[in-house]
């Protein structure tokens, strides 16, 4: 495998995971919605 | 009307963020994406892709969460009633029923590889799919396509009916009674309780799966070549040289915009069911994340890894110019080939069947939300009906199996083809009819995260150009050899009539939503919503 291989699949791979952990993050953080009706 | 019957609210925030999520993440993350990079350039690929990302895929997402979320704050829940609310007029009402048309089109066929998928995982938690564990590739691979292809009747017309009913059938049923139960169930105790459950469970499954691809070494010593270094490699070496043809750019737009589902008519109505404070930018920009997590991460690491392990580069090179091939094919002579391959086989074709099922739902809710507030039917009456036209488009899918070209033909010109021209429409009502400044202030309301400033010209020039010239590049480069396939020599008579036959489907199904529009603007106009867009009120302002 050659370096820049590996370099071009670590970025990759730590960008989405760490954009997805920063968002899942935001979103948890803030406090729970109240009970909603379903139609 | 909707306006009639409780509106149908989203459970919570995080329910909405999987819905969506689950709505993006599907086959082609897992199968198309990593073809489509190995085939243009390696890790060199991912350059387009997330220069796309930025430019195209998560603008279009703001204006549909935003577009969604304010035509439901004015009781419209279908994408012809809010793009016509944002395009203040009938021409992009109508063209917005293209937002119809594609999801109704593509569940005629998503749901028959969705039944596929439940099919294979079925086989191999029952002891496997027949392919023999030991010998040469070449054979298996043929064994794998003789399988497929008796599952799937790709190669004669009418297979369901075999004197009975073919398995095939038996499996398509199953999947498109879970669909219909959980269509009934209703927004968030069918939708999002499902999603809120498939996607942890379709992570997991990926995670199985990637562990085992990553920890399989050097599993034939014989062959030193086929290890995961060399699998890894194959998908991830840059080839910087591809960055100058057009065709590497097309094939990363196309595959950012495909695989986010923007254009797909689904975002707006699922966004409709938020409340006016409802966060929309943090929101749609956590579910794209979401999709890109599981392509890049699992579908980048995993379908062509394994496959390079045990096929080898050759054989490898040879599958990937194919979803299908890569999928059902290649991948089955892997599972083969590997210990514990029936585990690992259900496990992974489980997981294709939970992405494929959480996207087949949510192209049916669009679908039940346009026909329930146009003709104003009940709950019950919509979910009929539209059961009703599904039956009848799987049936002709499934009856016109040889070559799938119907299945091609529906996927070329409606899955493809018109998702340009419904994200095209809402990015230019969004920004340039509806106003930037205005849909950036509605898409502030109640954000969690601010919209850097960058993103008013991005979304305002960049995002329609970057659109435009992509579309004109597919015309360009993929209308002429689609139209050769179909109407060439070597095509016989029975696809062309399959061709014809799926174009008299789109055609009328077209034409049945067009006049569905007509009836909707006049019910919509003597109840008193403001279709056109009229009442200009602040952006942001509570109605």
């Amino acid at each position: 495998m050659t370096t820049l291989a590996i370099l071009f699949m670590l970025i990759a791979v730590t960008s989405v995971t760490t954009l997805a952990a920063w968002c899942y993050y935001r979103v948890l953080r803030r406090p729970p919605d109240a009970p909603k009706p379903d139609a | 009307m909707s306006s009639e019957a409780p509106v149908a609210r989203w459970g919570s925030r995080i329910g909405v963020i999987l819905a969506v999520s689950g709505s993006a993440v599907g086959l082609g993350n897992f199968l198309r994406f990593p073809g489509n990079a190995a085939e243009n350039g390696g890790g060199a690929f991912l350059i387009p892709y997330f220069i796309a990302f930025v430019l195209l895929g998560i603008p279009i997402g703001w204006a549909e969460w935003t577009m969604g979320r304010y035509g439901g704050r004015k009781g419209l829940h279908s994408a012809p009633a809010i793009i016509g609310l944002w395009g203040r007029g009938a021409v992009p009402r109508y063209l917005g029923s293209i937002g119809v048309l594609v999801p109704l089109i593509v569940y005629f066929y998503y749901v028959i590889i969705e039944s596929w998928c439940l099919s294979y995982a079925w086989d191999y938690a029952t002891g496997g799919i027949g392919i023999s564990a030991d010998g040469d590739v070449t054979r298996q691979v043929a064994e794998s396509g003789v399988y497929f292809t008796e599952a799937t009747g790709s190669n004669v017309d009418g297979f369901v009916d075999d004197g009975g009913l073919h398995r095939a059938a038996w499996f398509w049923i199953i999947a498109f009674l879970l669909n219909a139960w959980f269509l009934y169930r209703g927004l968030s105790r069918g939708i999002e309780t499902f999603c809120r459950w498939a996607l942890p469970a379709m992570a997991v499954c990926a995670l199985i799966v990637l562990a085992r691809v990553l920890t399989l070494g050097t599993p034939d010593p014989a062959l030193p070549d086929q290890n995961v270094q060399a699998g890894l490699n194959f998908m991830w070496n840059p080839d910087f040289s591809a960055l100058l043809d057009f065709k590497t750019w097309l094939a990363a737009t196309g595959q950012i915009f495909f695989s986010l589902s923007v254009g797909f008519g689904v975002i707006v109505n699922y966004a409709s069911y938020l409340r006016k404070n409802d966060d929309v930018v943090l929101s749609s920009l956590t579910s794209s994340a979401t999709n890109e997590f599981f392509e890049v991460v699992f579908g980048g690491m995993i379908t062509l890894t394994a496959a390079v392990v045990f096929l080898g580069l050759t054989a490898t090179q040879a599958s990937v110019g194919g979803t299908f091939s890569t999928g059902f094919e290649a991948l089955p002579v892997v599972f083969a080939r590997m210990p514990f391959g029936n585990f690992f086989g259900t496990v992974w074709f489980f997981m294709l069947f939970l992405a494929a099922i959480t996207s087949s739902l949510s192209m049916l809710q669009p679908v039940k939300a346009f026909f329930q507030e146009a003709l104003g039917l009940s709950h019950k009456g919509t979910t009929a009906l539209l059961l009703a036209l599904c039956v009848g488009g799987n049936l002709f899918v499934l009856w016109f199996s040889k070559g799938l070209v119907a299945l091609d033909t529906l996927d070329f010109w409606v899955g493809t083809f018109m998702i340009f021209i419904v994200a095209g429409t809402q990015i230019v009502c969004f920004a340039w009819i509806f106003g930037i400044d205005r849909g950036l202030a509605e898409a502030r309301r109640g954000a969690s995260i601010r919209i850097p400033n960058a993103f008013r010209f991005i979304m305002k020039y960049v995002s329609p150009v970057y659109l435009l010239v992509i579309f004109l590049g597919f015309c360009w480069y993929n209308l002429p050899p689609y139209v050769q396939s179909v109407f060439g020599e070597a095509t016989d008579d029975s696809a062309r009539r399959a061709v014809v036959y799926a174009w008299l489907l789109i055609l009328g199904t077209i034409a049945m939503l067009l006049v569905v529009t007509a009836i909707g603007t006049r019910r919509w106009r003597a109840a008193g919503l403001d279709i056109d867009g009229r009442h200009d009120d602040a952006p942001g302002e509570a109605r």
